[in-house]
C-alpha cells in the first residue's frame, strides 16, 4: 500500500507524539527521591514522639478534608502503638476548597498557645462533621481554655506565619492533596487506609534487619 | 479529499491526540491513586475519590482515552480511504463523547461539586471535535 503525503504527516505527529508521552511517563513513574527530615522538619511545630526515631512520618493535612479525617484514628492508633519508637510531624496544609479549614488550623494553632494543641487537633478530628465558628469557640471554652487569649491568637501573625510556613512548605515539596505522608522523607502513595498501617509496619521492620 | 475536508481532518487528529494524552494522564492519576496537577483548587482531587467517577467501576478517563483513541484512529484511517463511513464514525462517536462529557459535567457540579480542570478542557475539546464532525459531514454531502 503506498503511503500518502498525508498519511506520513499524520504518521510523524503520531511519532513525535509518542515519544513525547515516552519520554513523560519514564519521568513521572521515576521515585522520587526522599526529601531530608531537615526540610521536612524544619520549623516544625506539631510532634509526637522521640526526635531521634529511627521511623519517622510526616502528614499535611486539613482538618475540613473528609479523607484526614478518616486517616486520623489510624494515626493516633500508630502514634500510641509506637509512642516510643515513632516520631509523628502533623503539618498544616488547609485547602482553599475548605471554608472552615483555615479557620480550624488557625485554631489549633492558637491552643497550642496554651499547650492544648493536641486536645484541639484531637476535637476537631472526631467532630470534623460538625466544623463551624461556634463549634469551634466551644470547643476552645470546653478544654478550657482562655477565650479572649485564644480569640486573639487565632487571628495573630505568629499563628497566621506557622500555617503559612507549612502551607509554603506543601507547595515547595508539591503536595497537591490531602492528606500527604511522607515516611522517613518519602512520599507514599496510599490507596487505602490500611495501607499507612503497612508502610509504618514495614519501615519498622526494615530498622530492624 | 478536498482542502477544507483535509484541514478538518488534521484538526481532529489533533486534537484527538490531545485529549488521549489529558485522558492518559488523569487515568493514570485514577489508576494509581496519586495526586493531580489541578488549577480548580481540589476539584480534581474531589472527582477522582468520588465513586460518580467510577460508572460500572470502569474510572471516567478510561472511556475517554478509548473514545479519542477510536477518533484518532478514525482520523488517520481517513487519509489512507477517502471513506464517508469513517466520517460518519466520527461523527458517532463524537456524539456519543458529548452526550457523555456533558452527563459527566452536570455530575462533577451538581453531584460531586467539584471541578476537575483536566475533565472541562476535555469536555470543550469533545464540543470541538463533534462541531468539526458535523461541518466535515456538511461539506462531504455538498461534494
Amino acid at each position: 500500500m503506498k503511503l500518502t503525503s498525508e498519511t506520513k504527516l499524520f504518521l510523524g505527529i503520531f511519532a513525535i507524539t509518542a515519544v513525547i508521552l515516552t519520554i513523560a511517563i519514564v519521568v513521572m513513574t521515576k521515585p522520587a527521591k526522599p526529601i531530608t527530615k531537615d526540610v521536612l522538619l524544619a520549623n516544625a511545630t506539631h510532634t509526637v514522639g522521640p526526635k531521634d526515631a529511627a521511623v519517622w512520618l510526616v502528614e499535611f493535612s486539613d482538618f475540613q478534608c473528609p479523607a484526614c479525617g478518616q486517616f486520623y484514628p489510624v494515626v493516633k492508633q500508630l502514634t500510641e502503638k509506637y509512642a516510643d519508637s515513632l516520631f509523628f510531624v502533623y503539618r498544616n496544609y488547609p485547602l482553599p476548597a475548605h471554608s472552615m479549614a483555615l479557620p480550624a488550623a488557625r485554631a489549633a494553632e492558637a491552643a497550642s498557645v496554651q499547650g492544648k494543641y493536641w486536645e484541639m487537633y484531637d476535637a476537631l478530628f472526631t467532630k470534623q462533621s460538625q466544623l463551624t465558628t461556634s463549634f469551634i469557640a466551644s470547643e476552645a471554652a470546653q478544654l478550657g481554655l482562655d477565650m479572649e487569649q485564644f480569640n486573639q491568637d487565632m487571628l495573630s501573625t505568629k499563628t497566621q506565619i506557622i500555617i503559612a510556613d507549612d502551607t509554603a512548605l506543601g507547595d515547595k515539596i508539591g503536595i497537591t492533596a490531602t492528606p500527604t505522608f511522607y515516611l522517613n522523607g518519602t512520599k507514599l502513595e496510599l490507596r487505602t487506609i490500611q495501607d499507612l498501617v503497612v508502610a509504618v509496619e514495614n519501615a519498622f521492620i526494615k530498622t530492624t534487619q | 479529499m478536498n482542502t477544507k475536508l483535509t484541514s478538518l481532518n488534521r484538526i481532529i487528529f489533533i486534537l484527538s491526540i490531545a485529549g488521549l494524552i489529558m485522558g492518559m494522564y488523569v487515568l493514570q492519576s485514577f489508576l494509581r491513586q496519586t495526586g493531580i496537577v489541578c488549577l480548580s483548587g481540589g476539584g480534581c482531587e474531589a472527582v477522582r475519590k468520588n465513586a460518580l467517577s467510577y460508572p460500572f467501576g470502569i474510572p471516567v478517563p478510561a472511556v475517554g482515552v478509548v473514545g479519542y483513541t477510536f477518533l484518532m484512529v478514525l482520523s488517520f484511517l481517513r487519509t489512507l480511504k477517502n471513506n464517508k463511513g469513517l466520517l460518519w464514525g466520527i461523527f458517532g462517536m463524537g456524539l456519543f463523547g458529548i452526550c457523555f462529557v456533558t452527563w459527566f459535567t452536570y455530575t462533577e457540579i451538581f453531584l460531586i461539586k467539584g471541578i476537575c480542570m483536566w475533565c472541562a478542557i476535555s469536555a470543550i475539546n469533545m464540543y470541538i471535535i463533534f462541531g468539526l464532525a458535523v461541518k466535515s459531514l456538511s461539506l462531504a454531502k455538498k461534494i
